[in-house]
């Protein structure tokens, strides 16, 4: 994150930026989903190695063993209670992805940044969006969220800096609309560039008016202003993009969505949709997509019972919502895996399948959701990196910091500097 | 212009460095004004410690340190003063938490003693002059976003389908700090401001005059879809196997040409073969079209546009939409069987009944047009809805519009809609110097009401000149470029944060009292969720909003507009906004209650068996990236699990209509006491409530009919009155299958009691339907059940605080039904509160709400609002301020004006702490901007 970093070589000392051997584009993803999942029917049957059989969770995913790893051993030791207490799932969700422990306040909301955002913030510019932040939960829960925590330590994922959470967009029409332009499929590049010349016209205006709020300001008032001045040099810098990537601009000849699918699992899809078209088109490299927020106590009438999520997890080994979380875990796996399957069938660049040039962590920062652990959690990491992953095998480690994987699944972003991210302590080897 | 290359984002380090270095440069004001460090020690060692030693040091002193709190080993007198354990203290013993029942207790003088030392001397509070505390830049949130466009622009823009919902903090979604920017949002700030200009401000001087007949022109009375705006006039719809004509006619004043419009559409829903018609257009008694419309062309919908060109005198000019019902193709109406359906639904089943008894709809028409009475298009409308129901026939003609232009000559052109409103002179000058003059006297005005205070020259200029690089373009017009610099204004941080100024601070002073344009937006805000509207605007400009604040709050309180407040305050305080969404499975409740849970398992399961049979069947959806459906994916949307599927309703599940009546009930409960000036503690008792005949049924009261909701005397014995006999809290606050005396009991604690609520259960610990185990087969009340944990010393000094309080409303199941029996038995009420009181009934509950608790709820309810008021939670130095509005609560009663006013008028909402010193050394944002070329 130097300055002039628009300039930046696209080759550093780990690889080049984002990019796999055969010179595609890399792809990086995080894939949320909330309240962990029942270990006895996660974690493969067969012992750590080359090849493994799947346990029932994931049997959505048979087909597909060689294009994946199960990953274990891994911890979020920022979401144990310590002194706090109180509060696993806001605490889940909002070390996650940072690795640092989390102010508890129901308003005064601080973490660290993601480590999504500390690989864009070295690989960003290399396309038209830095990043892209997606949820499927477009309400906000009222009253207070989790035992002191701000709800906004749950409903992001990415932090842009240790006080601003990136909002995550629930609608796959804004999203398409953000990448493509509005419009039918033909007119959208011509909306697109005339929405951002519109933008390029007011920026220095509206830069001004931010830097003329002056007198006597606090350092909130401070921290706000610069969130909103953040936000505008980085659609300046889109532009800027935009216009030297003129010729790469993109306008998919598929109709745009209409909004937010009833059905969650449609939506859930739709999303999954737009992580694709963004990737295939290269519109970024690095996403995060919240398929529900941690502590979500989303109820699935369509698995055939009235329990939500969150209540469920909550089972004390009650046969009867052991099953019900079970059926919930594997829901999810089985949306993943169709997301997968769909990677796998798009043809990148080089040949290869978009799978293939991915990277995919698909996690929760809960293990047990019945008891709030926050080790061994449930990792799955698809994809084969454009080979600088080794799918197809179920490692295990001792107990590390999942933000020791992080930091190599940067690495294979050809990031460079990083050397710990929150509460790591290395890298590890193998995956 | 300049290219400008600007820097990649601040470096995040440069972040966590700001709050320390400014931390130093805000007054604290506790070092400031209070005596000295050592006279409030002292007092402590000679006023309170005796008394803490008679009731705390069991646990707290003489060597015990429960909760790593001993007051008698305090290293400095500085942490004697700590004001964050003080405040953990006040809390714990005004909410009678400690001492812990069953030990002495200071008696109400004592506790004033410790108030008054923890106020004055470890909070440092100096009534006269206190601190009242700064709330960081507030942004709009969508809903002061959308009234704030609402009454600048008069313009609806829907920010709830356009903007991603805002974080909440303190149960609120006006909270500063948790308010971020992203770029994403940022970039949608300047798509909506873009959208909006260019849907209301004009874009030309003159056009052809434009008159509009609308849908509800021709249908009146017709419900309409969608927003009602210029690019979507009013869309009614018609069933097409009713015969009617509609007719709709305007008077032309002036002879000449004339270019007509008209724009319909056919739309429909299928279950079987529906209706055909002819459908036919009459245009000054000549009838230019007629088409027969047949349900397999216009399965997607059609839209149609007929344009004609006329040269007309002066008159009335009449068009006439008609249908004209057409013979069904084969035999099939016949066997129509009308579907079963819910209320929502009635208008879909009222056509189709129609057709189904009377399949020889050409002597229908007959009749209809015989009659010569004019359906109205209320029966069709429902059709619209999607995806609710089942899914019947309708058929209808969508009548959107008809435009007359003219007259084209251009002599006759006029000012597009809303020029006057933004645009003062009939023609923009030509000269580049009025022309400049004139985009000053059109911005101005506009950017002060934006911006919400005066605007300074610099930034007008900014103005002209962004309004001036676009008009000067040869391809663009005066009004363009001033649109232009208007998005520029809707999208300029200005207009998006609330910018506050206070009246220029004296050297040394704490705190200084906003300017008069701060405090009109603070209260507009407040009471509209929008900008200060004209009055407000006039007064603080002559510097007299002060002086009228008690006339300014009640005329605000008395527009429409004050709903916003009650909708906001209320729907995030009491929740109600939960209601919408929240899912309870009727079926298991009432099963719960009737004890015939085991028979609805064994249902359920063969149910789901057959389900998966049904699954089993289907093979993979197809892989490939198809961006482009939505629909038609996931074998899951569709499979009819027992309780997603269709079944029978039971009367009292939470559909959509029950929803909104129990979200209204509480809203229209709460509104009227802010209207009425009532006393706030009729949220906890009162013998009325707000009900239509669907919630009135729900609870079993008579002789309430009709869908509109009106206020209702509760008869004798209803078992209702105040919020917490109200479905929506009582459903909010339950788990999906049954009641939760937890969340219940959490409930009130926080909302109504305002004691701190426990810490959740330790991992591990077993859920209610674990220890169902231990009643070997019998099915456990919900009484029995908690009773086992309660005895549990661990669990019971948690549970003793919430579980008496959720267990008063046992009576009330997880629909908010009132019921006399769970699982079969009775329901017993008996309990006690950790304060001593002893419930035996949610009327005991209450009573001792209203009475022995009643400066409880008033506090809980102060705070609540103050923190909404404030947009930011509240200190220890806010203690005071609280206090001071509690105490004015019981003397006026518990008037909803004494709390208004209190908060009003009270030092937080008034003023805001100073800043020593401007951030001379803190880097400018301008001067990151690194310039090139």
């Amino acid at each position: 994150m130097t300055s002039g970093a628009m300039a930046a070589t696209a080759v550093g000392p780990g690889g080049r930026l984002a990019t796999t051997a055969s010179g595609a584009p890399m792809r990086l993803a995080w894939v949320y989903v909330p309240n962990g999942a029942i270990p006895s029917v996660w974690w493969p049957t067969s012992e750590p190695g080359k090849g493994f059989t799947l346990n029932k969770t994931m049997e959505p995913l048979a087909g597909l063993e060689s294009k994946f790893q199960v990953v274990g051993g891994l911890n979020d030791t920022p979401g144990d209670p310590g002194p706090d207490g109180g509060g696993d799932h806001a605490r889940a969700g909002g070390t996650y992805l940072t690795g640092v422990r989390i102010n508890k306040s129901n308003t005064d909301i601080r973490a660290g940044v993601s480590i999504d955002q500390v690989i864009a913030g070295q690989v960003g510019h290399l396309t038209p969006l830095p990043s892209l932040e997606l949820t499927c939960d477009d309400v906000r829960t009222t009253g207070g969220c989790d035992s002191g925590y701000a709800c906004a330590y749950m409903f992001n994922m990415a932090w842009k800096s240790p006080t601003q959470p990136i909002t995550p967009e629930p609608n796959p029409r804004f999203v398409f609309e953000r990448m493509f332009g509005s419009g039918a499929p033909g007119q959208r590049k011509e909306n697109l560039r005339r929405r951002m010349a519109q933008q390029k016209s007011i920026l220095d205006y509206v830069m001004d008016d931010a830097s003329s709020i002056n007198g006597a300001i606090s350092a909130g008032d401070k921290q706000k202003l610069d969130q909103y001045l953040t936000s505008v040099r980085e659609i300046e810098q889109r532009i800027q993009k935009a216009e030297s990537m003129r010729g790469r601009s993109q306008d998919p000849p598929v109709e745009t969505p209409p909004g937010i699918p009833q059905d969650y699992p449609d939506y859930l899809q739709l999303v999954f949709d737009m992580m694709i078209l963004a990737f295939q088109t290269d519109q970024t490299r690095i996403a995060t997509f919240l398929m529900a927020y941690e502590g979500s106590n989303r109820t699935m009438p369509f698995l055939g019972f009235p329990e939500g999520h969150h209540t469920c997890t909550h089972h004390n080994n009650r046969a009867e919502l052991v099953e019900k979380t079970k059926t919930i875990d594997r829901f999810y796996v089985e949306q993943f895996a169709k997301f997968l399957k769909r990677m796998d069938a798009v043809q990148d660049v080089d040949g290869q399948t978009l799978l293939h040039n991915s990277m995919i962590c698909y996690g929760s920062a809960h293990a047990d959701g019945n008891r709030h652990t926050h080790h061994n959690l449930p990792v799955l990491l698809a994809g084969a990196g454009g080979g600088a992953l080794n799918p197809g095998q179920y490692v295990k480690f001792g107990s590390k910091p999942i933000t020791d994987m992080f930091l190599s699944l940067a690495d294979r972003m050809g990031c460079v500097g990083v050397e710990r991210h929150g509460d790591s302590d290395g890298r590890i080897e193998g995956i | 212009m300049r290219r400008r290359v600007r820097e990649y984002p601040l470096r995040v380090s440069n972040w966590a460095v700001h709050p320390a270095f400014l931390a130093t440069v805000l007054f604290s004001a506790a070092l400031i004004f209070a005596d000295g460090v050592p006279e409030r020690a002292a007092r402590f060692r000679k006023d309170i410690r005796p008394l803490l030693s008679t009731y705390c040091f069991d646990c707290h002193g003489d060597g015990a340190k429960k909760g790593k709190v001993s007051f008698d080993e305090f290293k400095t007198d500085e942490a004697l003063l700590d004001p964050v354990l003080w405040n953990k203290a006040l809390k714990n013993l005004r909410a009678g938490i400690m001492p812990p029942a069953g030990k002495d207790r200071p008696t109400t003088d004592e506790l004033k003693v410790i108030e008054h030392w923890i106020k004055r001397d470890a909070f440092a509070i100096d009534p006269n002059n206190p601190d009242p505390g700064r709330v960081v830049l507030r942004r709009l949130n969508r809903t002061e976003y959308r009234n704030t466009i609402r009454d600048l622009m008069g313009y609806d823009f829907d920010t709830a389908a356009a903007f991603p919902p805002d974080d909440t903090g303190q149960g609120f979604d006006n909270i500063a700090s948790v308010q971020s920017v992203s770029p994403m949002l940022l970039d949608k700030y300047m798509q909506a401001a873009d959208t909006i200009v260019r849907a209301v401000v004009p874009d030309v001087t003159k056009v052809v005059q434009r008159r509009v007949l609308t849908g509800r022109d021709f249908v009146p009375g017709a419900t309409v879809r969608g927003p009602e705006n210029r690019d979507n006039p009013a869309d009614a719809r018609v069933n097409i196997g009713v015969a009617a004509k509609y007719p709709a006619k305007i008077h032309i004043d002036e002879p000449g040409e004339y270019r007509i419009t008209a724009h319909f559409g056919v739309y429909g829903q299928f279950g079987y073969d529906p209706s055909r018609a002819n459908i036919s257009f009459e245009l000054d008694g000549e009838q230019v079209y007629k088409k027969p419309h047949v349900w397999e062309d216009e399965k997607h919908g059609k839209q149609m546009t007929l344009e004609y060109a006329r040269r007309w005198e002066p008159g009335d000019k009449e068009f006439v939409f008609e249908v004209e019902p057409l013979p069904k193709v084969g035999s099939e109406a016949a066997t129509l069987t009308v579907p079963q359906t819910q209320a929502s639904n009635r208008a879909q089943v009222a056509g189709a009944a129609q057709q189904a008894a009377d399949p020889n709809s050409q002597d229908a028409a007959a009749t209809a047009q015989g009659r010569g009475r004019r359906p109205t298009a209320a029966g069709a409308i429902g059709g619209a809805r999607r995806g609710r129901g089942p899914r019947g026939t309708t058929i209808s003609l969508s009548i959107s519009y008809v435009s007359i232009e003219g007259p084209l000559d251009k002599a006759h052109w006029v000012h597009p809609p809303h020029y006057d409103r933004y645009f003062t002179k009939d023609e923009p000058p030509v000269d580049p110097d009025q022309r400049r003059q004139y985009a000053r006297e059109v911005l101005k005005p506009f950017a002060t009401r934006a911006l919400r205070r005066p605007i300074d020259a610099r930034t007008l200029d900014r103005l002209v000149s962004l309004a001036e690089s676009t008009y000067t373009d040869s391809q663009k017009t005066f009004e363009q470029g001033i649109q232009q610099a208007m998005i520029a204004v809707l999208s300029s941080p200005r207009f998006l944060f609330r910018v506050e100024e206070t009246v220029a601070p004296s050297a040394g002073q704490l705190a200084s009292p906003l300017d008069e344009y701060a405090l009109a937006s603070r209260l507009s805000y407040l009471l509209w969720n929008s900008m200060p509207d004209d009055e407000l605007f006039k007064l603080a400009q002559r510097g007299e909003l002060r002086k009228e604040l008690d006339a300014q709050v009640k005329r605000m309180l008395a527009d429409p507009r004050s709903e916003a407040m009650v909708e906001s305050f209320a729907g995030q305080w009491l929740r109600t906004r939960e209601v919408d969404t929240v899912a309870i499975d009727d079926r298991a409740v009432l099963a719960r209650d009737a004890g015939t849970e085991a028979q609805m398992r064994a249902d359920d399961q063969a149910a789901a068996a057959a389900a998966a049979a049904r699954r089993g069947g289907r093979g993979q959806p197809a892989a490939g990236p198809t961006a482009g459906g939505p629909r038609g994916r996931g074998a899951f949307g569709a499979a009819p699990g027992a309780f997603g599927g269709r079944r029978r309703s039971s009367g009292f599940a939470l559909d959509r209509e029950l929803r909104t009546a129990m979200r209204q009930e509480t809203e229209m409960y709460f509104g009227h006491i802010v209207h009425e000036d009532r006393s706030v503690l009729e949220l906890i008792d009162s013998n009325y409530t707000f009900l239509n005949e669907r919630l009135a049924r729900h609870y079993g009261i008579p002789n309430v009919t009709g869908p509109e909701m009106r206020k209702v005397e509760l008869p004798d014995g209803s078992h209702r009155g105040g919020i917490l006999t109200q479905g929506s809290i009582l459903t909010i606050t339950s788990q999906s299958t049954r009641t939760s005396a937890v969340k219940r009991g959490l409930f009130l604690l926080e909302n109504i009691l305002g004691a701190p609520a426990p810490p959740p259960p330790p991992p591990g610990t077993p859920a209610l339907e674990v220890s169902e185990k231990s009643f070997q087969g019998k099915e456990p009340t919900l009484r029995e059940a908690l009773e086992l944990h309660r005895n549990n010393a661990v669990c019971q000094s948690c549970h003793a605080r919430m579980d008496p309080l959720g267990l008063a409303l046992e009576n009330y199941n997880a629909l908010g039904l009132w019921r006399t029996k769970e699982r079969g038995q009775d329901i017993v009420v008996e309990g006690k509160l950790i304060t001593g009181e002893k419930l035996a009934s949610v009327d005991d509950l209450r009573k001792v709400l209203t009475g022995e608790r009643r400066a409880d709820f008033y506090r809980c309810l102060t705070q609540k609002f103050m923190i909404y008021a404030l947009g930011r939670d509240l200190e220890y130095y806010d203690v005071d301020a609280v206090d001071q509005i509690v105490d004015r609560l019981d003397k006026e009663n518990g008037k909803f004006s004494a709390l208004l006013m209190g908060v009003i008028q009270s030092a937080p909402f008034q003023k805001r702490r100073n800043i020593v010193a401007p951030l001379a050394d803190a880097p400018r944002p301008r001067a990151q901007a690194v310039a090139k070329q």
